[in-house]
């Protein structure tokens, strides 16, 4: 569904780096967790992505799975929602079958599915952005960039993961717990050098961790100072469970005509 | 070292011996502390299961399911109005944001899935209301009869609904556990609408509900059995120290033994929760015998370090080889496949062991003291005349006391044929306990409150999905349905049927799996695409080689469980012609597989007692002729506990199934004493009746006190409202009752007919040099005159011993002893 969100987030919201100091890549000290949280989420924003990937899932007890997708992204006309559609790729049944996500602003996100067996693009009513995606860990919500004026964000001081130097910062929702997700909070571990982040903790709304998902292979996507990161693993601290997605022909510069987001062509392959 | 010189050590190092007492007791209470709860049902699973690691892979596969749960159900006139779920929802709420609870299932929690063919719908029911109230409340028919909502999440009449909070993995024990639950309490009722009641009921309930049960009655148990042994002592001996010196060394070597379980890592279990009184109730027995003793040396006068010092010659090795067949009988238990029970054994052997060793520090300055003091002889109850007339009566009747041994016997195995192995999850509780109650509303209106999986893949290694493997499984599910115990079934099939008929079906025969087979994969996707909010990832792997089928089922018992797990075995392998491998997950499962082996635990733990113990008593008695007489006296009160059992209808069970290989070992040592007594006796003059008459009169007294201290302590355990802490004390009470009646009856009547006329072998303890029974005017008169003749030979000397050491007899004798 929203997978160029996920390594090049999708936003109209495009929040300016506030504070008095510039974004913290070359580690210099951020003024505030908002600023740096807000740099973050722009040094990965981009109006229209499309590209292929392998998703990975892996049980506690070793059984995997691999299901291969084409994806693409782009803005809303009215500069707010996100129009994102997926189309699996993988050989077998389960070709084909394609998910259109509309999100407009003031309504909950409309998702549409194509499964070939039925002919005929249905409309799921009640979806949740904190649904599981094609059955991995991750959650839709996670390949939309959140809103950070949703958030009280508090910039927790430095850390290292692994070798990467890292500012850590807390964003705890406003209302207790993120809409759609359920989140009670996340951690954020946003490299130095780039910005990006290195890792995400995820914490249930009684405050247990959940999910920690780990960014690797971070790369420049065109100019503008923008990075993709083309492998992000989602570990489910409760079960187990664990996903990779492994982004693969990312495409940030082109053009995506609007129309291409409807339901009716969920069923044709003109992408 | 000999016994008297020992015995002589110990009293003059007496006072060193109090101050390792003290010591003892110092850091068994530092160990105390350390001591762990552990109520949970785990320890009913078989030890070294080999299937364990492929149920514990796919328990971990399925997410575990069926482990700890809280449940709440709720009660009201319509669960699924908009208050109502509202209510719920806010219930659900509150839950989720508790410690430790990882996922919460209600009515307003699962999405309801539904559809026009256009569209499918994934909302939550309050959502639903919120949304489209027209639909809201049209709706509700289709609810209640929703295969995955229907008993699952609300009673067919729409007026119970459950809220189900799965607690983490590794999130254990009673204590750990009891403010979650009762903080889920509190929030249930504190959201509930008016109008509604609720009921608490689930696996982590009634593990706490068992705990406070075992735990509160046991301590009032461990309470009123002090008192009433306090009360049997002083019947016993008639002084405060005949009360208060067995009492205080059984206190220690609680404490002790309490300690050790803290330093050992020993739990303590359902099991484990009655060694303090058990060791109060044995260690007054044993000790009774110190006291008696004590009272028959006082009696024959001298200094009080000498008392002391006779007393213990006289009575360690008796008392040493009691404590080992007692200890033995316990550590027999060491055999079963059950922690429950091998800790239970551990714990009371080291308990045994304690009281002798407590005894020996104790004892000589106790002793000497009270022997210094104004200790006079005991006054507590007489029975030398109800002893001489059943010795009469023995000698008079013995081929009808064989008999009724006989028929005894042939009663017990009648019922062991009678005798049902069976372990029910909450039977053990009163029928009107709340999570009793909880739990037939959850049967009567819902899944009922226990949940097991059976996991099923196909035979040949493919996945299950196929439409072969999904036809297998519906077949599985729906015999699975029809099976006694069993209230609601669930599993992939039912979530594919929904979403079929949600996307493409119509009609009343809609609810079925679509037939183009592709369908099938892609539905799968999208179900898996709402992932956490419904149980998909509980029915079927991402791999699709493993299913499982849900089962709500009634508290059917460990048996019902095993013929359930066969018939289905059957049923897989006829119907489905093998096509399918089938396991069941679940700790009712888990628990059914320890309790399975019970019975062969039962035999191996009786067998190794008898082994054991008669094995020690045929070396202290040094005669195989003595030793085959005490087995007959003491399997006979375990025919007729089995006869109890089969007739009686108490289940053989982790609790009744250790209390006879135990009750055997306790019960030998009267047989001992009196056999031994008997046989000194018999060297006398060779006549075995006069022998056996003799022997009861002098052992009888201390025979009858034991018994009855054990019968006594035994009947405390019916203050716990457990239902098998009632059953053991049944059990204990009959067994011990009935042994002390055989060694007061039978035992003598054996003796009097098959015992040896003279010494059979070494005398290795006892010395008949100095037994100075004038029986020649018993022997020549008719047997009803023999006990008037020993009473009259007794006359003043109540209490005077023909049972002494060799040593002992070699020594200058003090007070009023006869010659």
């Amino acid at each position: 569904m929203s997978f160029a969100l996920l390594i090049a987030s999708v936003s109209a919201s495009a929040p300016s780096v506030a504070g008095g100091e510039q974004h913290p890549a070359g580690g210099r000290a951020p003024a505030d967790g908002v600023s740096l949280w807000s740099h973050n989420l722009a040094v990965q924003r981009l109006e229209a992505v499309r590209g292929t990937a392998v998703l990975r899932t892996q049980t506690a007890s070793g059984e995997s799975t691999r299901l291969d997708v084409r994806f693409m992204a782009k803005l809303g006309g009215d500069g707010w929602g996100r129009l994102l559609v997926d189309r699996v790729e993988s050989e077998g049944p389960l070709y084909g079958s394609s998910f259109l996500t509309l999100e407009r602003r003031g309504v909950p996100p409309s998702l549409w599915v194509y499964l070939p067996g039925l002919g005929a693009p249905r409309r799921v009513t009640g979806s949740s952005l904190g649904d599981a995606y094609l059955g991995t860990e991750f959650a839709y919500a996670e390949f939309l960039q959140p809103r950070v004026e949703d958030f009280d964000v508090r910039l927790l001081g430095e850390d290292k993961v692994g070798d990467t130097s890292c500012w850590k910062i807390e964003a705890l929702p406003k209302g207790g717990r993120e809409q759609g997700t359920g989140y009670g909070k996340r951690e954020l571990w946003i490299r130095q050098d780039n910005a990006v982040e290195r890792r995400v903790l995820y914490y249930d709304p009684a405050g247990r961790p959940l999910k920690v998902m780990d960014v690797y292979k971070v790369v420049a996507a065109g100019g503008d100072s923008k990075w993709i990161a083309l492998k992000r693993r989602m570990r489910n601290l409760r079960t187990g469970q664990m996903s990779v997605a492994s982004f693969r022909a990312i495409q940030t510069d082109v053009e995506i005509d609007g129309a291409a987001f409807g339901p009716q062509h969920l069923s044709d392959r003109l992408w | 070292m000999t016994v008297d010189r020992f015995a002589g050590f110990i009293v003059r190092h007496r006072s060193a011996g109090v101050l390792a007492a003290v010591c003892v007791a110092v850091v068994s209470i530092a160990g105390a502390p350390r001591l762990r709860f552990d109520f949970s049902f785990r320890p009913f699973f078989l030890s070294e299961d080999v299937e364990a690691p492929i149920l514990a892979s796919l328990a971990e596969e399925f997410r575990n399911p069926a482990g700890a749960s809280l449940v709440a159900v709720l009660h009201g006139e319509d669960v699924l109005s908009p208050v109502s779920l509202a209510a719920i929802e806010a219930t659900s709420r509150a839950v989720e944001a508790l410690p430790h609870v990882e996922r919460v299932v209600s009515a307003a929690t699962v999405p309801y899935l539904r559809g026009d063919g256009r569209s499918i719908g994934m909302e939550t029911l309050p959502r639903i209301g919120a949304t489209d109230a027209a639909l809201a409340l049209s709706g509700r028919p289709a609810v209640v009869d929703n295969p995955l909502w229907r008993r699952r999440l609300v009673s067919p009449d729409g007026t119970a609904t459950p809220v189900v909070a799965t607690l983490e993995r590794g999130f254990e024990g009673v204590l750990e556990r009891r403010e979650v639950i009762a903080a889920f309490r509190r929030a249930v009722e504190d959201h509930l609408p008016r109008g509604f009641r609720a009921e608490f009921a689930g696996y982590a309930i009634a593990e706490s509900a068992y705990a406070q049960s075992a735990l509160g009655g046991m301590a009032m148990a461990q309470g009123v059995a002090t008192l009433v042994m306090a009360g049997v002592l002083y019947l016993c001996f008639g002084t405060l120290a005949g009360v208060l010196v067995p009492l205080t060394v059984v206190s220690l070597a609680t404490l002790a033994t309490v300690g050790m379980m803290g330093f050992a890592g020993l739990p303590l279990t359902f099991t484990t929760v009655s060694v303090p009184l058990l060791i109060v109730v044995i260690g007054v027995a044993e000790t009774s015998f110190f006291m008696a003793c004590f009272y028959e040396e006082h009696a024959r006068g001298g200094p009080a370090t000498e008392v002391a010092r006779r007393v213990i010659a006289r009575m360690l090795i008796p008392s040493a080889v009691a404590a080992v067949t007692t200890a033995a009988a316990f550590l027999s238990l060491w055999t079963g496949h059950i922690s429950l029970t091998r800790d239970f054994g551990t714990a009371m052997a080291t308990g045994e062991l304690a009281t002798v060793a407590v005894t020996l520090l104790i004892l000589p300055a106790a002793l000497t003291r009270v022997a210094a003091g104004a200790a006079a002889a005991p006054h507590g109850i007489s029975l030398e005349r109800p002893l001489a007339a059943l010795g009469d009566f023995v000698l008079r009747r013995s081929t009808a006391i064989l008999a009724c041994g006989a028929a005894v016997m042939l009663v017990g195995i009648l019922g062991i044929s009678r005798i049902r192995v069976e372990q029910y999850a909450t039977r053990e509780l009163p029928a009107a306990h709340p999570l009793r109650t909880a739990q037939a509303a959850a049967e009567r209106d819902l899944m009922g409150a226990f949940e097991l999986r059976v996991a099923t893949r196909s035979h040949d290694g493919g996945r299950i999905t196929t439409p072969a493997g999904l036809e297998m499984l519906g077949r599985l599910q729906e015999f699975l349905a029809r099976q006694a115990g069993v209230i609601k079934t669930w599993s992939v099939v039912d979530y594919l049927e929904e979403v079929h008929f949600a996307l493409a079906a119509s009609g009343p025969q809609a609810r079925r799996l679509p037939d183009e087979p592709a369908l099938i994969p892609q539905y799968l996707l999208l179900l898996r695409s709402i992932g956490q909010r419904v149980d998909v990832p509980e029915l079927l792997d991402p791999s699709d080689h493993w299913a499982s089928i849900g089962l709500g089922i009634a508290d059917i018992g460990a048996g019902g469980l095993e013929r359930l797990w066969l018939r289905t075995r059957s049923f897989v392998d006829e119907a489905l012609g093998g096509g399918l491998d089938v396991f069941m997950l679940g700790d009712y499962w888990l628990v059914t597989r320890g309790i399975a082996s019970v019975t062969r635990d039962f035999v191996r733990s009786i067998a190794a007692s008898l082994l054991v113990v008669f094995l020690v008593v045929a070396v202290f008695l040094g005669s195989w002729r003595l030793t085959l007489l005490s087995i007959v006296p003491n399997v006979i009160p375990m025919m007729a506990a089995l006869a109890l059992m089969g007739f009686g209808g108490i289940h053989l069970r982790v609790g009744t199934a250790i209390m006879l290989p135990v009750s055997l070992g306790i019960a030998v040592d009267a047989t001992v004493h009196y056999l031994a007594r008997a046989r000194e006796e018999a060297r006398l003059d060779g006549a075995r009746d006069l022998a056996a008459v003799r022997a009861l009169t002098g052992a009888g007294r201390g025979i009858a006190f034991s018994g009855a201290a054990l019968v006594a302590g035994f009947a405390c355990l019916m203050l716990p409202d457990l239902r098998v802490f009632r059953d053991v004390s049944l059990l204990g009470m009959t067994t011990l009752g009935t042994a002390a009646a055989a060694d007061l009856v039978l035992t003598p009547a054996l003796f009097a007919r098959f015992g040896p006329t003279r010494a059979q072998g070494p005398a290795l303890f006892l010395s008949p040099s100095d037994v100075s029974w004038n029986v020649s005017k018993a022997r020549s008169g008719a047997p009803q005159r023999l006990a008037a003749a020993i009473h009259d030979e007794r006359g003043s000397s109540r209490g005077s011993t023909r049972w002494r050491t060799a040593e002992s007899a070699r020594r200058p004798q003090f007070g009023n002893r006869r010659t």
